[in-house]
């Protein structure tokens, strides 16, 4: 079976004339929109913001993770002057059940509690140090259950339940062609364990958020990647109309896919609504690494078979996860782990069972990469593990199975042109040859290794509608307003859409005045998650500039009598494509549509073109586009202390069209610096469902003196007829390959097979105390 | 609570006040001061958002390229300062060393590195 992705409206996402002769604002490295607040320090963050008579807000939470509260008593909180309030689940006057994709957690505990840190109650007080007061002073009995702590447990007869009747989260089943039969084709079969860690994003950021209720209006402003979802959330829970609530997103201090959840935002708009008065909650990084969402822990096992040529005919892999106490974005994590399984490249035969289980555990959600960063260590694993059974070249091998334009996915999807995954394989290769001249050690006690790893990332949600919008107004002195629901979040996305619509309009950078991720005036985002909003929010962008240009180019073309399909709107001129001296001036144009009594506005909407996947096969068009990329890194182990110095890391991505190749370059950089962490340094530690190193000292972050020199190569296979100008994304493939290619590499550097993330220093002086 | 009084010079202007001796530095500069650029992170002394230094004036120009989340980089500007200050001709391993207290999340440091790297050799050549 196969399932054609051709787009079926190209009008909609046709070039534009500017376009095909060259670019002239997209591809530029221009200076982000709010680069020179942040560097002098007058940006405000959620926590830097104060609005008369503000409250403090904090949160009363469980110390036990699974049990129902048989007592709660604020009467000695209450009776300290300076505290305002106490609300429980009884305030909450609407639903109070809260969840991206399942309603499934309270935002104030009723029924039982199910984690560690589940929140009970909401305190607001005249100072910070009033409300840990009152924190401290609230007195509580639980009556506790045996808690759910590992999906062996989760899994087993007679096992506590967290949910409904049964700890199963979520199954997934993917079958494309015979696996069964293809067996006995393939001349070398490789079978693997592989495991990877609960990990914390660690934005630095900790969560923060400000609700003020006025004019039976309720706002709030929050760090947030999601000010939509919250949007609905927050009304939700107060029983009104959306429209009652402003969800304003402030500049924000990194995500990952943990500002997706619902932090503060709830919980500082419930005590606003009693209290009347400003409310801010400001996490601890304590508080916030303890209660916001985590990495899904996997345990996955993979057979892998191919023939003495080198062509992997079939793949068959287990998947487990821990969803946590609540399901989050576990839903899509299985759903994208499954249908990513195979890796990038063209395997007929495949099947994939998943199973995700409910536990006491922290909640796990999204985090950069939805699942992909976990499969991704055990497909690359399998495919460095195949090029040594083959004793082949491991980008020879990776090339010959690689996708390429036309190839067909394991969910049945014919790609279209944009497929870049070869052009990164050998530019990785050459950048490799180029940089990577030492392959010696620098000392008799160190081990030098080279690991590789690939992956490809569908572009928005697994085979669900996800759309964005935007509108426009470009004003008489040729300025323009945008307002776009997408949260930038760090990663650039404010000056992304002021270049697209810079470019779309014929308009400068510095013309563009972006709002973004404001529900009061931009319409729906969708979240900042799956890489989507170069794509989506992108295309909405273009197209709401189109909208607007549509108007502009009648009037041009009758100004000018040049029909309207051979203007050309460059750098603030109007001119003929046969004939550049046909020309006028934005300002002259704007003279002209005021004189006519024309505006120039426009709105924008799109949604990827998918198709859902079969519940039964996951067969269908999950993504639209998707992203791909090739990684090689060169590091040292110190044999004595189990060190392990990352030298060099030179990672290839394929974006389509990048449009600002610094701001893509900076991902590249992130994510690897990321990436070595999650294969070598990050883990977050459990006791009896608690986090036990949710801080700094505890839980290590590569510093500046981790990171390697990187050499980012972006390879553009954009072709124009897919999202804005060809643009895909980066945010979290920047990620995803390093961490297969540096367990690669120290395996190489030791000959020591280890397959569990991370490989600490102390794993790996374990290992060599063995030999 | 007791106050006391403390005479400092911040941001180059002279400022007597009087200020709770319990209070930590970060929550002073913030909440007495104003100084909301003064950023926290971990409250543990890890993270290195809150860096501050107390005279003189940041060279920021060279970070242009170097900022996406934004929140570790006024802690960025103090460190590096504090270092080209000290040594105005640090080595590239000095730099990653003087600014291995500070964490970033988003950037890899590759860019931030290079802007100190920049902010060094433009300072050298008597540009700045």
């Amino acid at each position: 079976m196969k399932t054609e992705t051709t787009v079926k409206d190209k009008s909609a996402l046709d070039v534009s004339v500017a376009a095909k002769e060259g670019y002239s604002i997209l591809g530029k490295s221009v200076i982000k929109k709010d680069t020179m607040e942040k560097i002098l320090g007058s940006a405000k963050f959620a926590a830097d913001m104060e609005l008369p008579n503000m409250l403090y807000g904090g949160v009363f939470r469980s110390t036990i993770c699974h049990g129902v509260i048989k007592s709660f008593d604020p009467s000695a909180a209450l009776a300290i002057p300076g505290v305002v309030t106490v609300l429980t689940s009884k305030d909450i006057p609407g639903k109070n059940r809260i969840g991206i994709i399942l309603k499934d957690e309270p935002i104030l505990v009723d029924d039982k509690i199910r984690r560690y840190g589940d929140a009970i109650a909401v305190v607001a007080a005249e100072t910070p140090d009033l409300v840990q007061d009152a924190l401290d002073a609230i007195k509580v009995e639980y009556e506790e259950y045996e808690a759910v702590l590992s999906m062996d447990r989760a899994a087993e007869e007679g096992a506590p339940i967290v949910h409904g009747t049964t700890n199963v989260h979520q199954k997934k089943h993917l079958e494309h062609g015979n696996v069964d039969e293809a067996w006995d084709k393939c001349d070398v079969i490789i079978e693997n364990d592989y495991e990877t860690p609960m990990l914390s994003h660690m934005f630095i950021e900790p969560d923060a958020g400000l609700a003020t209720y006025e004019n039976g209006i309720m706002t709030v402003y929050s760090s947030t990647q999601n000010p939509h979802y919250d949007r609905g959330e927050i009304a939700g829970m107060l029983g009104w109309p959306q429209n009652r609530v402003s969800s304003i997103q402030v500049t924000t201090g990194g995500g990952f896919g943990g500002k997706l959840d619902i932090s503060v935002q709830c919980h500082a708009a419930l005590l606003s609504y009693y209290t009347r008065r400003p409310v801010k909650i400001v996490r601890s990084r304590m508080e916030s690494t303890m209660v916001s969402s985590k990495r899904h822990p996997m345990k996955m096992h993979y057979k892998t078979g191919a023939t003495k040529d080198g062509r992997v005919l079939a793949v068959q892999a287990t998947l487990l996860g821990d969803t946590g106490a609540y399901a989050s974005y576990g839903p899509a994590v299985i759903t994208r782990a499954t249908v990513h399984a195979a890796g990038p490249y063209e395997v007929p035969n495949v099947r994939v069972d998943s199973t995700f289980y409910y536990t006491n555990n922290p909640m796990a959600g999204a985090f950069r990469g939805f699942g992909v960063p976990q499969v991704a260590v055990a497909h690359e694993g399998q495919m460095n593990a195949l090029a040594k059974a083959l004793n082949m070249d491991p980008i020879d091998i990776r090339l010959i199975n690689a996708h390429r334009p036309g190839s067909v996915t394991i969910t049945g999807q014919v790609l279209g042109e944009d497929v870049g995954f070869v052009q990164c394989l050998e530019a990785a290769k050459a950048k490799a040859q180029e940089v990577l001249t030492e392959t010696a050690p620098s000392a008799p006690n160190k081990r030098r290794g080279r690991g590789y790893g690939c992956m490809y990332y569908g572009i928005g949600n697994t085979g669900l509608p996800n759309p964005a919008g935007a509108f426009i107004e470009v004003l008489p002195d040729c300025s323009v307003n945008l307002m776009v629901g997408c949260a930038d979040i760090g990663q650039g996305s404010t000056s992304v859409m002021a270049q697209i619509a810079a470019e779309e309009l014929g308009l400068e950078y510095e013309d563009i005045r972006v709002t973004p991720a404001n529900t009061q005036v931009t319409p729906e985002g969708g979240a900042t998650s799956a890489s989507r909003q170069t794509f989506i929010s992108g295309s909405a962008t273009m197209l709401a500039a189109r909208m607007a240009k549509d108007t502009l180019a009648d009037v041009a073309a009758k100004f000018l009598n040049v029909p309207q399909d051979r203007l050309v709107f460059r750098h603030r001129e109007i001119f003929s494509a046969d004939d550049a001296g046909v020309k006028m001036t934005y300002m002259e144009l704007m003279g002209e549509m005021k004189r006519l009594g024309k505006l120039a506005l426009g709105c924008g909407a799109y949604n990827p073109k998918t198709t859902g996947v079969d519940p039964n096969t996951m067969f269908g068009i999950p993504f639209e586009v998707y992203s791909y990329a090739a990684t090689i890194v060169d590091l040292e182990v110190d044999t004595e202390t189990g060190l392990v110095d990352v030298l060099n890391v030179v990672s290839a991505h394929d974006v389509g069209t990048a449009v600002n190749k610094q701001a893509v370059e900076g991902q590249i950089e992130g994510g690897v610096v990321m990436g070595t962490g999650f294969a070598l340094m990050e883990k977050i530690e459990t006791k009896n469902g608690r986090i036990t190193n949710p801080v700094f000292s505890k839980y290590l972050l590569a510093t500046a003196m981790d990171a390697p020199t990187i050499y980012p190569i972006v390879v553009e296979s954009g072709t124009g007829e897919t999202g804005p100008f060809g643009a895909k994304g980066v945010g979290e493939p920047a990620l995803i390959p390093t961490i297969p290619a540096t367990a690669d590499a120290v395996e190489n550097a030791l000959g020591i097979r280890f397959g569990k993330l991370p490989i600490q220093h102390i794993d790996i002086m374990r290992e060599l105390y063995k030999k | 609570m007791e106050q006391i009084t403390i005479h400092f010079n911040l941001n180059g202007k002279d400022v007597t006040v009087s200020a709770d001796p319990n209070k930590r530095l970060v929550d002073f500069l913030r909440e007495d001061m104003g100084m909301t650029s003064v950023k926290e992170g971990c409250g543990e002394g890890e993270c290195g958002a809150c860096t501050i230094i107390y005279n003189g004036k940041a060279v920021t120009s060279c970070l242009m390229l170097a900022v996406q989340c934004g929140y570790c980089t006024p802690g960025m500007v103090l460190s590096a300062k504090a270092l080209l200050d000290k040594k105005p001709d640090a080595t590239n391993e000095e730099i990653k060393r003087a600014m291995s207290g500070n964490l970033c999340r988003c950037t890899g440091y590759a860019k931030i590195i290079e802007a100190v790297e920049t902010a060094r050799d433009v300072k050298g050549g008597g540009k700045a």
